[in-house]
């Protein structure tokens, strides 16, 4: 799996982003550009952000995607902006 | 993203040591990536001094800051031991002046501020000004309330001063901390210069002579004595009265009213000038330096405290 992620191409990374950020948080709608060089743009609606901070609700998105963004290697280096929007 | 028991306890020494503490790659004056410098320069417009901790040059807190804040990214900030975000975030709060508040720095102005400018002040700014068709006269004032003017392009939301014959537009963020600013002109030999003067702007540190201090002792004035010296050097020697200035102490301080006064000696009056001023840029407006320090007060008030 590791060695797929590190492979893949920005689009790849994006639609294995938009999996587990949908896997993550449950019935959000997810929408991942690929920007290039492991740049991403991600814009999350989900119920489960009301009433929280928007510091909050990143956290929610980052935990689901952590796992692509750590160590050297990491398939995606940064999240340009992250939106976070209630229905 | 792993962390152990000691880089936590690092962290949580830093977060609370540090009212604002930022967590970036490179540091203030050089950030090593775009995000970095963003938060940077926006904490740069709004407050003099901040610590700043290079995750590039720590690796165990590169990695342990992600898992303590929850957090994959870097820069992230911690403002009075709170989280408040990374970049994006960041950017967001100080757009909607929350940042301001976070960092109780004054809201932008909404409302030119009041400059008074010399005669002849605005008959040299008038004649650059014709030599700069399309330019516009800037005042800035910064963070730490040092004073710019210059000619540049308007820029959108800039507040305007209308002066006899030329117009001054000054920044929101500077128009805060501007009000009251008057500017002259001033003749040097390298020609004329302006001078501006800003009523906001930290007192300069007053000098004090080891004999005006020994008054002070003996008049039992109030005061706060200080020694920014070490630990190694107070055992050596030292004035009676005068406390260490450990960060313990230091933040007893800063909560201190701004017009307490506060005397800082070192060993010859270096160290103390800079501790004084660091002060004095934190609003206190009754602050003094003993010129020639310990050495000093050895030599003309107490031969008995060693000179070393």
């Amino acid at each position: 799996m590791a060695l797929q992620i590190l492979s893949a191409g920005g689009d790849e990374v994006a639609g294995d982003l938009r999996k587990a950020i949908a896997a993550h948080i449950d019935g959000a709608e997810v929408e991942v550009e690929a920007r290039g060089a492991g740049h991403f743009v991600v814009r999350v609606v989900s119920q489960a952000f009301a009433g929280k901070s928007p510091v909050q609700c990143q956290q929610l998105v980052y935990a689901a995607i952590a796992p692509f963004m750590s160590g050297d290697t990491a398939p995606v280096h940064a999240i340009d902006k992250m939106e976070t929007l209630t229905p | 993203m792993s962390l152990d028991q000691p880089t936590r306890d690092r962290i949580d020494t830093l977060i609370r040591q540090n009212d604002v503490m930022l967590f970036m790659k490179g540091n203030r004056g050089a950030p090593q990536c775009g995000f970095s410098a963003t938060v940077v320069g926006l904490l740069d417009r709004l407050i003099a001094d901040y610590e700043t901790c290079d995750v590039l040059s720590d690796p165990s807190i590169r990695e342990g800051i992600k898992a303590f804040s929850s957090w994959p990214t870097i820069p992230q900030l911690y403002v009075g031991g709170e989280f408040l975000g990374g970049c994006d975030i960041i950017q967001d709060l100080f757009a909607s002046g929350e940042l301001h508040e976070k960092l109780g720095v004054s809201a932008p102005a909404t409302a030119a501020p009041s400059i008074t400018v010399s005669e002849k002040a605005l008959a040299e700014l008038r004649s650059l000004a014709e030599q700069r068709p399309g330019q516009t006269l800037h005042l800035t004032v910064d963070a730490r309330l040092q004073s710019g003017l210059y000619f540049g392009p308007e820029e959108p939301g800039d507040l305007s001063v209308a002066l006899e014959g030329l117009t001054l537009a000054v920044d929101p963020l500077s128009a805060s901390r501007a009000d009251g600013v008057t500017i002259d002109v001033v003749e040097t030999d390298r020609g004329v210069g302006f001078a501006i003067d800003n009523p906001n702007a930290p007192k300069a540190v007053n000098q004090l002579t080891v004999r005006e201090l020994k008054e002070l002792i003996d008049r039992g004035d109030p005061f706060v004595f200080l020694d920014v010296r070490t630990p190694e050097e107070r055992e050596t020697a030292r004035i009676p009265g005068a406390r260490l200035l450990d960060e313990a102490v230091a933040a007893e301080i800063d909560a201190l009213p701004r017009d307490t006064k506060l005397v800082f000696h070192c060993h010859h009056g270096g160290r103390s000038q800079a501790a004084a001023e660091h002060f004095s840029a934190r609003g206190f407006g009754n602050v003094h330096n003993v010129v020639g320090g310990i050495d000093a007060w050895s030599v003309e008030i107490d031969p008995s405290v060693p000179r070393y």
